[in-house]
């Protein structure tokens, strides 16, 4: 008896819980229209991107699909802020935008150099955005408008380009979080790639680094090397080192990088300590100890220098995306309300120790 | 008689004369008519003549004093029954047996002579295996106790027969091994079987729905094995196994969760094996009853969980279909579902053909003309393959009308609805009873080491204790596990000692 | 003398870990650094310390009077009405913990997952689920904790212990701030405290000496989840982040930089999933344990509890739905769930201890059936 009524019961309550809900998050995806990067250009100017899903199908299939056909669209919407842009894009577009696939947020220079506030302020709310890449571009119209030579769909060919090994090496992976996370704490400041489109190709050249939310200077390649160096993750193919005239080819297997920040006298000082792990890819021939030494030493000298170069540039532009700053505040928060760091940042004195180990010298005798 | 049986041409009577010789008694031979009654169908006629008439007519039977030991001492067959009531007798008959009535005599004679279509202990098409025996039980109750008593040589074997059904009686018997199952469980089921008031039972299954614990629930609360081999083991593991006649089906209970997806194999090979297998198993089971649901949840809900790539593939297969994902989903698993029957009703020698016309070239078909989407036929295969590694063939289409629940569920609230789905659904599990013993046993409530034959299938040395949520009186199976170290053999010379000394007692 | 609606010791470190999981694990770092900012490390440590010393306390309470729940001390020490008064306001307390855990689910499905769907049909339907799993008694539900909590924790340590890899002990180990940053943090481990509460009230209808030993299991347990969580908050996005982001937990799992290993970024999503299922169990527990407390209360047999669950779900439900969504509403709440955790967890039991202990109940002076009726 007990049992009947509570099935009953059960019924009733699962039965009036259905009625009373709706599928009002079922959104088949013919109904969505998914958003592979975003462009903001300031200037009241969004962009989305949008692969064609339909012709995607016949390059998949194989052989349906013609091999230059552009799979994408491009829709623009002008607005007062981010949510304005997107109401008047999607007015454009017959399907609802989706981000949840969005895997490149462009920002256009003009942007970066007013100021990202607004904008990542309101992108906070968009959960689907915390992962996705980000870069700087002129116009971020145009860098999303240009075709890729490889990936039918630009979004998924800049996350791709990203990904592959030898481009973290020199541009770091940067997730959207990163960006916050500069734009967050004290004492750090973020810092993005800079996206180029000349003749219809795209490609990464140099870091903008911002100061607080505004655009502070665009490093060249090698200050970007300089600054992939003192922030972890960094792995590199390939490097070359010249001792005694003869060069010499090295494989990056791993580096890791501790700052520690003193004082001297009444004013901080940071040092970072990179330890590099190559191992020797050319040439062939077994390296005797000696030679080993002065490689490593080459080695250590190379990053030193281009972390030093990077570190002026960046200090003359009063940006800190390594974040000494924040390890400032983490290892002394007493003391840290009574520096200026803005003031303090750019005579401060930084220097960088780097010490390699380099292994696979050859073959063994 | 006749009025009784109503059974016309079928009953055979054979009237006859037998004669006595008289003893000391002065009448000398005695004369008294007798008729062998029996039901054509169920009796062996040979056998009648053979046990029956022709002792009885081969000559004068030696009456001495008492006629009525004297024919029973005449007739040679073992299985002899008396009685004197009109009732026993008709329904002696109807078990097949003969009867010889005989002139003023109050004890009516009957000898068993049934004679039933018997199936060889073939082994049975649901469970196969390569390696192991491969007898099966058949329909024939006595012919089932015998391919168990040959397992189990033990007098603590207890072998119960009851009769169930009020109109036709059926033999069902009732097996446990004393000392080892547990005597509270054994009562419950004696009082269950004894209260099962059906008329007929043409089908062990009948018994099973009116015995088990909550008969509203969807999950089958029995384990049902036709292997001998099966039933054996889960004896000596402390169950109680219900057979009855005329079905080749043994009830085992108490059954968990986990005992209706092992199989014989899984004792068959080495722990790594069986294991693998096992979890491959769950995982069947966890793709068939999730997966379209899940892809109904990741597709129409969440499709940023996807992986990118992955995502613009299923963009692009869904582009331009007529129908919604959930109508899609739920229209192809119905239509699967109706082709699995009609495959199943088809005889054999075109079921294959109705197989392939039905599921290959319809789905293509289907696919080219653009209705369904070459995914969700990818989806909807998926999910009812990875169901067939289920071993028990009920727990299949259970899993399968689950999976249509979590398909509403997450049409409703995507991956969170189908996780209330599973909340619901775990609740209703671990609060299901299998004659007492909880139906998640060994897990839910946990007992130490008993996942050791539940996730994995550990080395048999690890499983020395019976399932202990079973509650058996005797919890060791396995005694001691003292491998004798080997002798050392030697290559050569040694070898050649050794086949000298036949006793093997050098070396090592 | 096990009844079906009373819960066995082993099946207690399972509830713990639950209730603490259920309520605030994803969530808590934030809340302490919003509340502490760098003592936030100690003050998880005061609060970890403080839960243990609250179930000894309920357990120096609850052995007062053997075989009796703490509302049965709290009527023998207090007289009928008194106690009954007494207990009041716990009882309103864990109905006010259960009404926030409906909100802060829906708040966080709605946010995360279900943009479109109104909070009020997920709350129903929570609702409808959690009475569904409570209906089927205690037994039931430590059931399927006992399904999930290995499943969960191998998941959560497995996910964390990737980003503490890179544990850092320079940001993970903060400095102290001076005390009253230590005691915002300490008071606001409320969603914590609301465990330890809802521990003390099942502390109330177990045998106390066999279950402490299971309760200190479980906690240590969440202690361990909690440091390692809050070490992973702390080395990958830091004090700062962390107190700007809702789920500071999730951000972490999701941020664990593991290159071209897309699965991660999405790890993050469906822990929370687990986390929401997790509240529900959880919500489904303080049912039971609510509504058993109810028959305590009033001296009727445990058995019909079952007649207090779907009212109890039904009316926290409707609150939660119609609680308006204002700031001020939400700063109101926060201030009663964690000053009255406090209360309950630590003065409370220590009240009744010394009421009892001046007043003479205890298991030498009294029979065991002083205070149970049924």
């Amino acid at each position: 008896m007990v049992t009947d009524r509570r099935q009953v019961l059960t019924i009733m309550l699962l039965l009036l819980a259905i009625a009373l809900t709706g599928c009002w998050d079922n959104r088949d995806p013919r109904n969505r229209a998914f958003v592979t990067a975003l462009g903001d250009d300031g200037l009241l100017e969004v962009t989305f991107q949008i692969p064609a899903a339909g012709q995607l199908r016949g390059s998949a299939g194989g052989g349906g699909g013609k091999q230059n056909q552009v799979a994408f669209t491009t829709v623009t919407g002008r607005g007062e802020n981010f949510a304005e842009g997107f109401a008047r894009a999607q007015a454009s577009v017959s399907r609802e935008l989706y981000l949840g696939q969005m895997n490149l947020l462009v920002f256009g220079r003009r942007l970066v150099a007013k100021g990202l506030q607004p904008l990542t302020l309101e992108l906070a709310r968009t959960p689907e955005a915390v992962t996705c890449f980000y870069a700087m571009a002129d116009r971020a119209k145009e860098a999303l408008a240009t075709a890729p030579s490889v990936e039918p769909v630009p979004g998924v060919y800049i996350r791709s380009f990203f990904e592959s090994v030898e481009v973290r090496g020199r541009f770091l992976q940067t997730r959207m979080w990163k960006l916050y996370r500069g734009l967050i704490t004290p004492g750090r400041d973020p810092f993005m790639p800079v996206m180029e489109t000349t003749g219809g190709a795209t490609r990464l050249a140099g870091t903008a680094v911002l100061r607080g939310d505004r655009l502070a200077a665009v490093l060249d390649e090698e200050e970007s090397r300089g600054l992939a160096w003192l922030l972890t993750g960094t792995r590199r193919e390939a490097l070359t080192v010249k001792v005694g005239g003869r060069a010499y080819a090295l494989r990056h297997i791993e580096s890791r990088v501790t700052t520690r920040v003193h004082w001297e006298g009444n004013r901080p000082a940071a040092r970072a300590y990179v330890r590099i792990t190559a191992e020797v890819s050319a040439p062939w021939s077994h390296l005797d100890s000696e030679t080993l030494n002065r490689v490593e030493a080459a080695l250590s000298n190379h990053v030193q220098e281009e972390a030093g170069t990077f570190l002026k540039r960046a200090q003359r532009a009063g940006s800190d995306p390594v974040g000494f700053g924040a390890r400032l505040l983490d290892a002394d928060p007493w003391r840290w309300p009574q520096v200026n760091w803005d003031r303090e940042y750019p005579r401060l004195h930084l220097d960088v120790a780097a010490r390699s180990h380099i292994y696979g010298t050859g073959m063994r005798k | 008689m006749k009025d009784r049986l109503q059974a016309g041409d079928e009953l055979t009577v054979r009237r006859f004369t037998v004669t006595f010789r008289g003893g000391e008694r002065p009448l000398g031979p005695q004369q008294r008519s007798a008729v062998v009654l029996y039901l054509r169908s169920l009796v062996n006629s040979e056998q009648v003549d053979r046990f029956m008439l022709l002792p009885l007519l081969a000559g004068e039977v030696p009456g001495q004093g008492n006629l009525e030991e004297a024919i029973a001492d005449r007739l040679p067959a073992s299985s002899l029954k008396r009685t004197a009531s009109l009732d026993s007798t008709v329904q002696a008959m109807l078990a097949g047996e003969a009867v010889l009535l005989i002139d003023d005599a109050e004890t009516i004679f009957h000898i068993a002579a049934q004679q039933v279509a018997k199936r060889s202990p073939d082994e049975p098409e649901a469970e196969r295996i390569i390696r192991g025996p491969k007898e099966g039980f058949i329909e024939e109750l006595d012919a089932n106790v015998g391919l168990i008593r040959r397992r189990l040589r033990t007098e603590t074997l207890r072998v119960t027969r009851l009769q169930i059904g009020r109109r036709s009686p059926t033999h069902v018997a009732l097996f446990y091994l004393d000392g080892v199952a547990n005597p509270q469980v054994i009562d419950t089921v004696r009082q269950r079987l004894g209260a099962v008031d059906l008329d007929t039972v043409p089908n062990s299954s009948l018994l099973q729905a009116l015995i088990q614990d909550s008969p509203w629930t969807l999950f089958p609360l029995m384990r049902i094995s036709e292997r001998p081999d099966t039933v054996t083991r889960e004896l000596s593991n402390g169950r109680i196994v219900i057979l009855a006649d005329g079905s080749p089906s043994a009830l085992l209970v108490p059954a968990t969760f986990w005992d209706l997806l092992k199989t014989e194999v899984d004792y068959a090979y080495g722990p790594w094996v069986a294991t693998f297998y096992r979890l491959v198993r769950f995982l069947g089971l966890l793709i068939g009853g999730t997966l379209p649901g899940l892809y109904i949840a990741l597709v129409s809900f969440h499709p940023e969980l996807i992986p990118n790539r992955l995502s613009l593939t299923i963009a692009a297969s869904r582009e331009g279909m007529p129908l919604a994902t959930l109508t899609e989903m739920g229209g192809m698993l119905l239509v699967f579902e109706i082709f699995r029957e009609a495959t199943l009703r088809t005889p054999p020698a075109i079921g294959q053909a109705v197989g392939v016309v039905a599921g290959f070239i319809l789905g293509q078909a289907a696919v080219a003309a653009g209705i369904i989407s070459d995914i969700m036929v990818v989806v909807v295969a998926l999910s009812a393959i990875s169901l067939k590694v289920v071993p028990d063939f009920e727990m299949v289409m259970v899993v399968r009308i689950i999976s249509f629940g979590g398909l509403i569920s997450s049409a409703l609230f995507g991956l969170f609805g189908l996780g209330l789905w599973g909340i619901v659904l775990g609740t209703h599990l671990v609060s299901l009873k299998s004659f007492g013993v909880p139906f998640l046993s060994p897990l839910a409530p946990s007992q130490s080491g008993g996942w050791l034959d539940v996730v994995i299938r550990a080395p048999l040395f690890l499983l020395r204790k019976r399932p202990a949520h079973l509650g058996p009186q005797d919890p060791t199976r396995l005694g001691s596990y003292d491998q004798p170290e080997p002798h050392r053999i030697r290559p050569g010379a040694e070898g050649r000692n050794t086949a000298k000394q036949p006793d093997g007692k050098k070396g090592g | 003398m096990k009844h079906p609606w009373q819960l066995g010791p082993q099946q207690m470190w399972v509830w713990v870990v639950t209730s603490y999981l259920g309520l605030g694990f994803f969530n808590f770092p934030r809340i302490l650094y919003e509340n502490a900012s760098s003592s936030a490390f100690y003050a998880l440590l005061a609060g970890l310390a403080a839960s243990f010393v609250s179930i000894q306390l309920n357990a120096m309470a609850a052995a007062r009077i053997p075989g009796g729940s703490l509302a049965h001390l709290a009527k023998a020490a207090l007289g009928k009405w008194g106690g009954i008064a007494f207990e009041m306001w716990p009882f309103t307390y864990q109905l006010m913990v259960m009404m926030a855990g409906f909100r802060m689910v829906a708040d966080i499905i709605h946010t995360v997952n279900l943009q479109r769907t109104p909070p009020a049909a997920l709350i129903i339907t929570i609702a409808v689920v959690v009475i569904y799993v409570a209906w089927h008694g205690i037994e039931a539900v430590t059931r399927m904790f006992q399904l999930w909590v290995p499943v969960i924790v191998i998941l959560i340590i497995g996910s964390t212990v990737l980003s503490v890899l890179n544990y850092d002990p320079v940001v993970a180990m903060p400095h102290f701030m001076g005390w009253n940053a230590l005691w915002q943090g300490f008071l606001h481990h409320y969603f914590i405290y609301g465990g330890v509460a809802s521990i003390s009230m099942v502390l109330a209808y177990t045998d106390v000496r066999r279950a402490l030993p299971w309760l200190h299991t479980g906690l240590a347990i969440n202690s361990v989840l909690l440091l390692v969580a809050f070490a992973s908050v702390a080395t990958t996005v830091g004090p700062f982040v962390a107190r700007d982001t809702e789920w500071p937990v999730i951000s972490a799992l999701r941020l664990v930089d593991v290159p071209g290993f897309l699965v991660v970024e999405r790890v993050g999503w469906l822990v929370l999933l687990g986390y929401t299922m997790f509240t529900v169990l959880f919500l489904t527990g303080l049912t039971v344990v609510l509504s058993v407390g109810v028959t305590h209360l009033f001296d009727l047999p445990d058995e019909q509890c079952r007649y207090f669950i779907a009212p109890l779900v039904l009316l926290a439900a409707v609150i939660a739905m119609f609680m308006p969504d204002r700031p001020t509403v939400d700063q109101w709440e926060t201030g009663i769930l964690s000053y009255g955790a406090i209360y309950i967890a630590l003065v409370k039991p220590l009240f009744l201890y010394i009421v009892a202990r001046i007043r003479g109940i205890g298991p030498k002076q009294g029979t065991r059936s002083s205070a149970r009726t049924d």
